[in-house]
Formats: C-alpha cells, sequence, structure tokens
C-alpha cells in the first residue's frame, strides 16, 4: 500500500514514449490521471452457463432409466459405490439439476432435462468478486468502473473515505443494456450480505459474505477514440509510475456510451485560459519570453494544441532544436487529478 | 463491524501478519493467551445420525460444527471421542462441507472410517503414507483408498457395465426372437376363448336341458306337434303316440261321460217332475189314506179318483229315477276315474319321455363339452410352450385371452425400448468410465468430502489437490507438534483439534489446575488451557476450621502463611478476617472464618453481599449449561441431590453447595467441604441464558468460548473398572457412565497377579502358584501391604542382547525370540495360566465375541513374541478356540477387548526401571479392557518404581513423572491403599 504523496503527471518526453502505442488508436483526445478506485470484495451470487459433461449427462439419464431411483438402486446401475454416487447427486442438487424426492429416490429436474436436451444449462454459484467504483468526492455515488486489468495499487484511504455497498446493490439491479454498456458482469445475479449479514448464516459462514472496500489508486493514460459506427469510446491505460511505464496492448477500463456520465470532468471543454496557461508555462519552462508566448495563437483541435507562435519565438526554439518542431512535445493542460494531454503544433504565424 | 457499517474497510482490517495463513496468526494469538478477543460461540443442537451420543458427546459435535475458527475436543481413552468424530464427519458432509480427517498414527483414521462406511452422507477417501501398505489396512477401509477405488472402477466396475450392456442386449435380442411367438399366441388365445366359449354354452345348454325337454313335452300339448327340435323326433312321436293315446281314451269317455251327463240330467228333471206331482198329491193322499172326509182334500181326493194309485206310480217311477240316477253316476264316476288313469298313465309316459329326452340330451352335451375339452388341453399345451419362451419380466399374460396377450405384448414391447436403452445406456456408461478412468483419481478427490489419512501421509500426497476444505479434523492432537499442525491447517478454514489430556494423568487426585501439570505441555495441551474454561481453576475453598468454616479467597503456601493477619469485622465481630501481608506488597483479603454457628448458605451470602465476591470451588471440569422452560442451569459438578444446600445470591440466581468431605484442596490442606454443584438462573425474574453467562463472566471470570468439548464418560470400561482406571491413570478426571455399558464378568474388575507370588510370611518364601487359587485380598484390611517387598524386585526381567540371560531361556523357545528386548519368562507363563483360566470361563466365552475378545498386552514385543510361543504350546489354549491377539500397546490402539492381560514384564533385582515405550503405552495398555483388567508384573519392581521420582531410562522428566504417578497409584493399590476396593483383587495365586 502506498500513502498519498503530491501527484506526479508524465513529462513530454514521456507521452511522446507512449505515443507510437496509442497512435493506432487514433486519440480524439488524450487525458492523463490519477484515478481513486475503490476495489470493493463482495460475495454474489453468479449464474453462467456450463456445459454437461459425459458423466453428469449419464448419471441425469440414469435418473430415468431406473424405476426408483434410490441411491443404491442407481448403483446397481452406474456400479460407483453409493457414498460416491451419493455425492455426485448431491453435487447435481447443488447445481440445481437433480433432487431429493419421497422415499430417498432422485429425480432430474426442468434445469436437468434443458440441460440434457441443449448440452448446457446456467448454473448458480457464490463466489467472491471484485467490482470497481470511481471515488467521485463531488458526486453522491461512486459510479462502477469496469476495471479489466489489475492495473491499480492499493493505497491509503483518503479522511473521509466510505463506500455503501448498496451502490453495488444498485448495480445489479440496473438493466442489462446498462450493464452492457458498463461493462457491468452479467451473470451477477444478487449480492450477499448488502442489506446486513443474514443472521440465519452460520458464523462459520458469515464471514464471507463480509462486503471489504479497498482504496486503490490508478494512473492512467485515458483516451477518446473513435469506436466502430459512429460512437466513441473511452480506453484508460495503465501506467507504472515507477518508469513511467504504459500497460499498452488491453486497456484497464473501456467505456462505451455514457462515458460523459462516468467522467463528466473529460466531457467538459477545457476553456482557452487554461490553454493559454498551459502553453505559457511551457514556454517558461524553456526560457522563452512571455511577450512571445502570449502574442502565439492556440487552436486545441482533437489531440493537439497548434500553436501559431510569432517568427521570433520560433527562432528560438529552431536555435534550441526544441521537440516542438519535431511534433514530439506535448502538454499538459488543466489542474487536478486528471489534466489534458496535447501535442504541440508549433508554426509561424500565418502559415 | 462489518454488521454494523454493512461493509468493512481494509484499513479496519487485521494486520496482515501471517495473513496468508490465518492458522499461524490464529495459533500465535492463542498461544499468547489472549483468546478473550474471540467471540463466544453458541452452537445450535444437532440431531445426531448417531442416537446413543449422550449429552456432552452431542454439544461436542454441536461445537465443532459452529466454530468459526478452532475447536478442541479433548477425550480420556474410552470417552468416544472416535464417535464424536465420526459423527462430526458426518453432520459436516450432510452440510455440504469438504472436511480433511488427519491423525498422527493411522488406527484413529481406519477406526473412524470403518464407521463412516455406509453413510451415504459421506464419501470418504483414504490417502496411503510414504509407510503404509494398501494391504495392512483393515479390510473395511482398502476399499476407500484410490488405489483400491481405481482398481475397482477398471476391474469391477467398468467390465460390469459393459457385461450388464450386453446382457441387457442379450434380453433385447430375445425379446425380438419372441416376436412371433406373440402371434401364436394371440391365435392360441382366441381359439382357447372360442373353445371356452362353447364350453360355455354346452355348459348352459346343459343346464338348460331339462327346461328345454320339459318345453317341447308341454308344446304339443299346447300347439300341437311340430314345435319340437328336429333332432328329438322319436321324443316327439312318443310323446305325440301317448298324447294320442291318451286323447283317444279321454275322448271316448268324454263323450260316454257326455251321455251320461244328459240322461243324468233326463232323470234328474224327472226327479224333479215326479217330486213335484208327489208333492201336489201329498195332502190328497194323506187325506184319503186317513179318510178324513172333513178336509176338502179328502173330496178333492175322492173327486180326482185313483189318487193312491197316481201316487204309487209315481213314486215307483221316482224309485226307479233315483236308482237310474245313482247308477249313472257311479258311471259318471267310473269314466272319471278312468279319465284320470288315461292322464296319469299320460303323464307318466310324458315323464319317461321328457328324462329319457333330458338323459340323452345331456348325454350329448357332455359328450361335445369332453370332445371340447380335450381340444383345449391340446391349446393349453401349445399356449403353455409358446408361453415358456416369453421372457420372465415383464410377466408373460396371465391367462389365455387375447387381451392379456396383447396387454403382455405391450409391456414387453415397452421393455423392451428399456432394455434397449439399456444396453445403449449400459454401452455409453461403460465407454464413459473407460475415458473418465484416466481422471478418475482427481474425480474422486473433488468428490471425497473426507479425505482422511496420516499427517505423514498428506505429505506423501502432495501432488494431490489437498487444500480449500472446510474443516479439518486432527485426530491424536495432543501427539502434533504446533508445527506440524501449521503445516497441514493452511489446506481448511476451521480445524476441530481432537486429542487426551496428558496432564490428567499427572495430576494429583483432586487437585485444582490451576495450571498445567504437565513440565512442558504440548501444543494441543496449551491450546486447551488456553481456550478452555475450567471451574476448577478458580482459587476459592471452603474448609472447616475449629468447627466453622473458612473461605479461602486465594491460597496461601505454607511460606505465605506466617504473614497473615487477622481482623475482627466491626459490626460482625464473630467473623474474622484473614489479611495476606507479605512485605513489599500490597495487603489481600485471602480468607474469611465464619463462626460455627452461620451456616454455608449464610457465609456464602454475607461474602456475596459484603466482599462482592462469589468464592465457588467447583469439581466438573467443564461449564456445563442446561435451559428449560423455568430456568438457565450452570452446573459446575455433580453431586447427590439429598444433600445440596440452596444459596440465594440475588434475585432469581441461586447457589446450589453440597458437601463433600475428606478432599484435598489445592494448597494442599485437607477437608475443602463445600462444593458447588450449579448456579440457576430464575427465568421469570428476568434471567436468559445471554444474561447468565454475562452474570457468570462478572462475578466468577469464567466464560465458555465454545470451542472446546470435554469428553470425560468411560462408555468403553465397566463402571468398577473406569473407577479404578480413572483413579490409576486420571485421577478426578472420569466420570462415571450412568449405566453399565460393557459385560459385567463377575469378578472384581482389576486383578493384580504377582510375579513372582509375594514370600509367605510364616515361611519366608515365595508362594508358589497353583491350582487352589489365590488368596483373595479385599480392600485395605486385606491388603498385603507387608508382603510388598520394598527395596526391589525379584530380579526376573532378562536381556536378550544379553548371551547369559538368553541362556536361561528353555533352549527351544531361544531361536524364535528376537535378539534383542526384555523378556521375562515367569511372568509369560503367568499370563498363558491366567489366560487359560480366563478362557475357560463360560461367562468370557459367551461375551467375548461381542465385546473385543480376550488380549495380552505386553510392553515389550520380545515379552510379546515369548508369550505367543508359550500359548502355542498350551493345550488348553488350543482347545479353546478362541483368537487370543497378542501384542505391544501401540498395536492396541483404537482397539478395545472384553478382557486384557497386561504384562508389564519389568522384574528388577535392585534399581526402579521403567515401563515400556512410556507412559502412554501403559495408559494404552490399562485402557483396552471392557470389562476386566489383569496385571501381572513385580511387586516389588513396581514399588521401586513408585519410590523413584526423578528422570529414568529413555524417560524425560515428563514422562517420568506421569509414568511415576501412575505406578504410585497403583501401588497404593497394592498396598491396599485405593479408593475402590471392591474392584481391585491382589491375587496371592494364579487366577484358577
Amino acid at each position: 500500500m502506498t500513502a498519498a504523496g503530491p501527484l506526479a503527471f508524465p513529462g513530454s518526453r514521456v507521452l511522446a514514449g507512449w505515443w507510437p502505442q496509442l497512435a493506432p488508436l487514433r486519440p480524439r483526445k488524450l487525458w492523463a490521471g490519477h484515478f481513486l478506485l475503490h476495489r470493493v470484495e463482495a460475495l454474489v451470487e453468479v449464474s453462467r452457463p456450463v456445459g454437461l459433461d459425459p458423466f453428469h449427462r449419464l448419471v441425469l439419464q440414469a435418473l430415468d432409466l431406473v424405476p426408483q431411483p434410490t441411491v443404491p438402486a442407481l448403483d446397481a446401475q452406474l456400479h460407483l459405490g453409493p457414498q460416491f454416487l451419493s455425492r455426485v447427486l448431491h453435487g447435481l442438487r447443488a447445481d440445481g439439476l437433480a433432487e431429493q424426492g419421497g422415499a430417498g429416490a432422485w429425480q432430474a429436474t426442468a434445469l436437468a432435462r434443458q440441460a440434457l436436451h441443449q448440452g448446457s444449462y446456467e448454473q448458480v454459484h457464490q463466489e467472491r468478486q471484485v467490482f470497481h467504483f470511481l471515488n467521485a468526492p463531488r458526486r453522491a455515488a461512486p459510479p462502477f468502473l469496469d476495471v479489466r486489468r489489475p492495473a491499480a495499487a492499493p493505497c491509503a484511504a483518503p479522511e473521509g473515505w466510505a463506500f455503501d455497498p448498496a451502490q453495488l446493490d444498485a448495480c445489479v439491479r440496473q438493466p442489462l443494456e446498462w450493464k452492457r454498456q458498463r461493462g457491468f458482469p452479467e451473470e451477477v445475479r444478487q449480492v450477499l450480505g448488502v442489506r446486513g449479514l443474514n443472521g440465519s448464516v452460520p458464523p462459520a459462514a458469515a464471514w464471507q459474505q463480509v462486503v471489504v472496500d479497498q482504496p486503490e489508486h490508478l494512473l492512467a493514460v485515458v483516451a477518446l477514440v473513435p469506436a466502430e459506427g459512429e460512437g466513441e469510446r473511452l480506453l484508460g491505460f495503465g501506467v507504472k509510475q515507477e518508469g513511467w511505464a504504459l500497460q499498452g496492448g488491453e486497456p484497464a477500463f473501456a467505456v462505451g456510451g455514457g462515458w460523459q456520465e462516468l467522467f463528466p470532468g473529460l466531457a467538459e471543454e477545457l476553456p482557452a485560459d487554461a490553454w493559454r496557461q498551459a502553453w505559457r508555462a511551457w514556454c517558461q519552462q524553456r526560457g522563452l519570453p512571455a511577450a512571445e508566448a502570449d502574442a502565439s495563437t492556440l487552436e486545441p483541435h482533437e489531440q493537439r494544441l497548434r500553436v501559431q507562435a510569432p517568427a521570433g519565438l520560433l527562432a528560438r526554439l529552431r536555435a534550441a532544436r526544441s521537440d516542438a518542431l519535431k511534433r514530439e512535445a506535448w502538454l499538459l493542460v488543466g489542474g487536478g487529478n486528471v489534466r489534458r494531454v496535447a501535442l504541440l503544433e508549433v508554426v509561424q504565424v500565418g502559415a | 463491524l462489518a454488521a454494523r457499517q454493512g461493509v468493512l474497510y481494509s484499513h479496519q482490517l487485521p494486520a496482515a501478519n501471517g495473513a496468508g495463513d490465518p492458522a499461524r496468526h490464529l495459533i500465535a494469538h492463542l498461544l499468547a493467551g489472549t483468546p478473550q478477543d474471540l467471540e463466544p460461540v453458541c452452537p445450535t443442537p444437532v440431531e445426531p445420525d448417531d442416537a446413543a451420543l449422550d449429552d456432552v458427546q452431542r454439544e461436542a459435535v454441536a461445537r465443532a460444527l459452529a466454530t468459526p475458527d478452532l475447536c478442541l475436543v479433548q477425550g480420556l481413552p474410552g470417552t468416544g471421542k472416535s464417535r464424536v468424530v465420526t459423527e462430526i464427519l458426518t453432520q459436516a458432509a450432510a452440510r455440504g462441507e469438504r472436511m480433511l480427517f488427519l491423525a498422527p498414527g493411522p488406527e484413529p483414521v481406519d477406526r473412524v472410517l470403518e464407521s463412516l462406511a455406509g453413510r451415504e452422507a459421506v464419501c470418504p477417501l483414504r490417502l496411503l503414507g510414504r509407510d503404509e501398505r494398501i494391504e495392512e489396512l483393515p479390510p473395511g477401509v482398502r476399499g476407500f483408498t484410490l488405489a483400491e477405488q481405481e482398481r475397482r472402477l477398471r476391474e469391477e466396475s467398468i467390465p460390469t457395465a459393459r457385461r450388464e450392456a450386453e446382457a441387457a442386449e442379450e434380453r433385447c435380442r430375445l425379446r425380438r426372437g419372441a416376436a412371433p411367438l406373440w402371434e401364436q399366441l394371440l391365435d392360441l388365445a382366441g381359439r382357447l376363448e372360442q373353445l371356452a366359449g362353447q364350453v360355455r354354452s354346452l355348459d348352459e345348454a346343459h343346464a338348460r336341458a331339462g327346461a328345454e325337454v320339459e318345453g317341447e313335452a308341454a308344446a304339443p300339448e299346447n300347439a300341437g306337434p311340430g314345435a319340437t327340435a328336429p333332432d328329438a323326433a322319436p321324443f316327439a312321436a312318443g310323446l305325440r303316440v301317448a298324447l294320442q293315446a291318451r286323447d283317444g281314451t279321454l275322448a271316448r269317455l268324454d263323450a260316454d261321460l257326455a251321455k251320461l251327463t244328459t240322461r243324468l240330467a233326463e232323470l234328474r228333471r224327472e226327479q224333479e217332475t215326479l217330486a213335484a206331482r208327489l208333492q201336489e198329491l201329498a195332502s190328497l193322499v194323506e187325506a184319503r189314506r186317513h179318510r178324513r172326509w172333513w178336509v176338502p182334500a179328502w173330496w178333492r181326493a175322492v173327486f180326482r179318483g185313483k189318487v193312491l194309485q197316481e201316487a204309487e206310480d209315481f213314486q215307483t217311477r221316482r224309485q226307479q229315477a233315483d236308482a237310474e240316477v245313482r247308477g249313472l253316476e257311479e258311471e259318471g264316476g267310473r269314466l272319471r276315474a278312468e279319465q284320470d288313469e288315461a292322464r296319469q298313465r299320460y303323464a307318466a309316459e310324458r315323464g319317461r319321455l321328457t328324462a329319457a329326452e333330458i338323459a340323452r340330451r345331456q348325454a350329448d352335451l357332455s359328450c361335445r363339452r369332453a370332445a371340447l375339452e380335450q381340444e383345449q388341453v391340446q391349446l393349453d399345451a401349445k399356449w403353455r410352450a409358446a408361453r415358456g419362451q416369453l421372457p420372465a419380466n415383464p410377466l408373460p399374460p396371465a391367462a389365455p385371452t387375447r387381451r392379456a396377450v396383447e396387454e403382455a405384448r405391450e409391456a414387453s414391447a415397452l421393455a423392451l425400448r428399456r432394455e434397449e436403452e439399456c444396453a445403449a445406456f449400459g454401452h455409453r456408461w461403460a465407454a464413459c468410465l473407460e475415458e473418465s478412468a484416466a481422471g478418475f483419481g482427481e474425480r474422486l478427490l473433488a468428490m471425497a468430502n473426507v479425505v482422511a489419512g496420516t499427517t505423514s501421509g498428506l505429505a506423501a500426497a502432495a501432488g494431490a489437490d489437498l487444500a480449500g476444505f472446510d474443516l479439518l479434523v486432527l485426530e491424536g492432537a495432543d501427539q502434533v507438534t504446533d508445527a506440524e499442525f501449521l503445516t497441514v491447517a493452511a489446506r481448511a478454514r476451521r480445524w476441530v483439534l481432537v486429542g487426551q489430556s496428558a496432564e490428567a494423568a499427572c495430576r494429583p487426585a483432586a487437585a485444582q489446575p490451576a495450571r498445567s501439570a504437565v513440565p512442558y505441555p504440548g501444543f494441543f495441551e496449551r491450546l486447551w488451557l488456553h481456550l478452555h474454561c475450567d471451574p476448577r481453576r478458580l482459587p476459592y475453598a471452603w474448609v472447616e476450621e475449629n468447627g466453622g468454616l473458612c473461605c479461602r479467597l486465594r491460597p496461601v503456601t505454607a511460606a505465605e502463611s506466617q504473614y497473615l493477619e487477622s481482623e475482627r469485622v466491626a459490626d460482625r465481630p464473630d467473623i474474622e478476617l484473614r489479611i495476606l501481608t507479605p512485605p513489599r506488597r500490597e495487603p489481600v483479603l485471602a480468607e474469611v472464618v465464619f463462626p460455627p454457628s452461620m451456616s454455608i448458605a449464610k457465609a456464602k451470602e454475607y461474602v456475596f453481599r459484603e466482599l462482592e465476591q462469589l468464592p465457588v470451588r467447583a469439581l466438573g471440569t467443564s461449564l456445563r449449561w442446561h435451559e428449560d422452560a423455568e430456568r438457565v442451569v450452570l452446573r459446575l459438578g455433580d453431586g447427590p441431590a439429598h444433600a445440596a444446600v440452596p444459596v440465594a445470591l440475588e434475585v432469581g440466581v441461586r447457589e446450589t453447595v453440597h458437601a463433600r468431605p475428606g478432599e484435598v484442596n489445592g494448597a494442599g490442606s485437607p477437608a475443602s467441604s463445600w462444593h458447588t454443584c450449579c448456579m440457576e438462573f430464575e427465568r421469570c425474574a428476568g434471567w436468559h441464558r445471554a444474561r447468565a453467562e454475562q452474570w457468570v463472566r462478572r462475578h466468577l471470570g469464567l466464560c465458555d468460548l465454545g470451542r472446546t468439548a470435554r469428553l470425560d464418560v468411560p462408555y468403553r470400561m465397566r463402571r468398577d473398572l473406569a473407577a479404578v482406571a480413572a483413579e490409576f491413570l486420571f485421577p478426578g478426571e472420569y466420570r462415571l457412565p450412568p449405566a453399565e455399558a460393557a459385560p459385567d464378568l463377575g469378578v472384581p474388575a482389576v486383578e493384580f497377579l504377582p510375579v513372582p507370588p509375594p514370600p509367605d510370611p510364616l515361611k519366608g518364601a515365595a508362594v508358589a502358584p497353583g491350582p487352589r487359587g489365590g488368596r483373595r485380598s479385599r480392600g485395605a484390611a486385606a491388603a498385603p501391604v507387608a508382603t510388598l517387598p520394598r527395596r526391589g524386585g525379584a530380579g526376573l526381567e532378562l536381556d536378550l542382547a544379553d548371551p547369559r540371560h538368553r541362556d536361561r531361556l528353555p533352549s527351544e523357545l531361544r531361536p524364535d525370540l528376537p535378539a534383542r528386548g526384555l523378556v521375562n519368562y515367569l511372568e509369560a507363563q503367568a499370563a498363558v495360566r491366567a489366560l487359560e483360566a480366563i478362557l475357560a470361563e463360560p461367562a468370557v466365552r459367551a461375551a467375548a465375541g461381542a465385546a473385543g475378545g480376550v488380549a495380552v498386552v505386553a510392553l515389550y514385543p520380545a515379552q510379546a513374541e515369548l508369550i505367543r510361543r508359550l500359548m502355542q504350546q498350551s493345550p488348553a489354549l488350543a482347545a479353546a478356540d478362541m483368537d487370543v491377539r497378542v501384542d505391544v500397546p501401540e498395536a492396541f490402539r483404537e482397539r478395545e477387548c472384553l478382557v486384557a492381560v497386561v504384562s508389564l514384564t519389568r522384574s528388577h533385582s535392585h534399581r526402579a526401571v521403567s515401563y515400556g515405550a512410556g507412559p502412554d503405552a501403559l495408559v494404552t495398555a490399562l485402557t483396552r479392557a471392557r470389562s476386566r483388567l489383569v496385571l501381572l508384573g513385580d511387586a516389588g519392581t513396581l514399588v521401586r518404581r513408585g519410590q523413584w521420582t526423578n528422570p529414568l531410562d529413555h524417560l524425560d522428566a515428563a514422562a517420568s513423572a506421569r509414568e511415576h504417578a501412575i505406578v504410585a497409584r497403583l501401588v497404593d493399590y497394592l498396598q491396599g491403599r485405593g479408593a475402590h476396593p471392591h474392584a481391585f483383587q491382589f491375587r496371592e495365586g494364579s487366577l484358577q
């Protein structure tokens, strides 16, 4: 776990180093940011399609074949030994495929018949799953974020850190369309223990229902890229702060439609002043006269910031063999935890 | 916290010290002596499969199932640990849990597995250690090994499935081959049905024949000839002839009768006419005859003339008419008689003809029926033959009817379809088993909900997926170290440790277990001390002093007693307070002395009210809560109800105490006389279990964490034997069973046969064992105190490694004995003689089969071998025809027997010696018997050992102390100081 320290952002060269990995995505906008996540681990009931293996298929068929399918009668057909067979049957019952009726006779359930017919069935079981929620102090409830890669690292909980498990329950109850859009696992049917620990649960099993919230820190480069069709997607790539290594390839998270709702800050256009301040700071860092910087015209366009600079400033950049002239200089725009990233294109005024 | 918040934040989780290994974390926590952090567990009652489990055993099962982490079950030998483990495994399996069941040795594992056999909820898998071989396992357990189950799959299940599939195919083939038979059967059934109908018709006709013939016979009379059946012409002709004859006769007679009737009518008219005329003339005749001329009639007769003549004529004519009428009437009667006769003749003839016709017709029907029956028999034979060719299942047609055949054919078709399905299924199943045979081990491992083995065997199965168990049950936990436990504990979420108390054997009688009596308590013992709430650890005692009661609030040693200062209570000067004021320490109230006039109830109430202390002295080893509709009761010991004294402490809370004189308290002082039986909390005063527990915790500092259970009722043993064994081995630890669980053989439960026999005090020589039997000494009065040597034994033991010792044995025995080891030849002979006597007892022979037989336990392997050799030479034992197992104690672990003969072997001339492998072996040897324990040993050597308190031979201080304690208590009995003299017999001769 790392303690919360001053937020560090990648420099121009680091960003330039990442660009070859990001360029193929044709990003329309880029951001670099620190995100605080609730890593919520909870016991959930999930339902997944499972193939019916031949062994269980035949055992289920035997239930129909044997006239009074008690364990001894079934064992006379299957020769597995009553104790092993009993375990197999109890396993089938746990999966909802078999049930025990009167006089100890077993029978296949409707689900089993469906499984025999289709070759697969929906298996319902309980497991502890991890869900990520984006910490949003200004919002009422942290929204769900589908973090697919373990790109985030545990960190200390900031002041006022809190999570209401009802938020997770609310996600489960969202419509399928919403889940698909947000990448919420569709197979989750129910969150257990959210409405308080069930008193009927034996103490030995009660601990499994405890919801655990772990704060995590995710440093990511977020790219708004065109999606198939007309839309656009927001992809977040994790960054290892140590060595500023971009975890390219599969994104840490991907949000389709509705990303503006999830990241409202990213949806807002930066004011011209912010661009101007970023440009001025960039020039200041390189010892360029403030007057020439202020005389430049700034035109942000997608992931680029086109700067029409006076000839003097351009000459100075040439003299300093600046990356900006090679289109390899990157600029961080804005403040806060998430900042806009833009590629500098410096041209002469009137060009 | 999680329940309150709804969520736990990571910073609220315990520190990740050993977080990857919760067992390590918990055990470290517990061994550090901080179990208070654990939430108490309140188990819910269970309904056990084994209905014979007592309340304590059920509670142990419930606690093991309910624990969220750890549960300890401690039990002395014979108290049902294995039964409890069996029940825990069964119940947990029924709840869908997966368990790992381990023990340091194979015996407890196999014993439990044997009792799990046949319980459907449990699917056990026995792991084999590197040093274990499958053929060494009990037969009932071999089937649980992976190798055996795989072998069974390959060699039995798959071939059987194949065979059954082929058999089903064969049945199908037979069924299909029988298809033409159904047509034949249908045809036969049709014909048989037809024949049956015909027979039925004939029978009906037979029954109808009489009526028909009668009808036919009547028909000619009514309708004339022609109404009869064509085949009945003779009958009809005869009937016609008879009828004609009758009719002819009747016609003739009718004609005669008609004439006669006509004439008779004429005559009757004439008679009437004549009678009228005579009547008319009567007055005239009367007057004329009597000449009554004065009457007109005379004159009319006169004028009429010939009146008299006329009257006479009339009279004559009348007489003639009368005569003729009579004649005619007679004739009429005759004619009518003839008519009747004709009719009767006809009726007789008709009857004859009818009977003959009926007989003829019935004979004809019978003949036809017989022919039909013959045909039926032939068809029935064909039916049976065809039916016999049908498969027996489903049943062939029950009756030779087309309907039955159709039904049977449908059932057969259904059976054929089923057989076809079976055959196809059987082939698929066999193929599936063959395909899955390679992975069957993995499947079995995944399916097995009880994976059992020795702790070392688990290490051998390292490749298998042996993790993620819900419950680890470790029997023999007292024999494992914490490191060994932690090695296996990571495989399960919860742990149940079952073990035996080493401490119990070391504790002096009735001593308070304020701290462990074992010098270096093991892992299990330490956990037990921290987790188990033993009310005997309370420091209080109530003793009698100068006729009054003294309440000891803390033990005061002899050295501390000099610092006791006495002080009188200001408002109760008859009550004395003794305050311990050691130098440089805070003074503490140590004792309160009450006047003789103050009862225990008043004294207790006073201490509770004024000093706010609850000095409870308990004999029970556990807190035993009991609830009923009226009260919550905490039992702290057992006591006689009649001697109980109630003490009211506060509203609804009552303490019950009873007196038990003569006990030695924890401080070593005599006469702690009052013990608490129970604390009762009345529900009507608002008490419930949680509140009562809180009260007990506040006032006594006792809190049952619900993670320990102590089994202390020796169900294995007869009560007398249990009482003596308890005193030898575990003083104060056994609670005697409420009823006899073992057969009573009618002799003292424990017998000691000294080898050599003690010297005769008169002659100074040993009393040789002989057929006259031993001198029986009962109780302290008859104990041979003076006869026991005090300085050493007889020196009868022989070390086989020493050639000079070996040469003292008979030459024929030497080659068969091991190269090294201790033997005692005289004792071995005595053991065989004792065995001969025991096996000759009818009670033993009757009960041995069901109760585990007779066993000889020798403390040394060489002695066991020597006894085996001598037994082979005994004709009496050969004739007894009863298996007697002879072995060392280790071989009898988890075994029991009706009678155990224990050969202690050691007989050293001068020094103290140890017995066997150690005190555990001695405990094992002395706790195997159910009804009778026969000890053979050198009394002098035992006495010498009882005098030696230091480490000895291979025994460390702890083991030596345990062995010394056991031997010393045995010597107490030998010297007549035992608490149960009626159950112990010192025999100076043999058993015969």
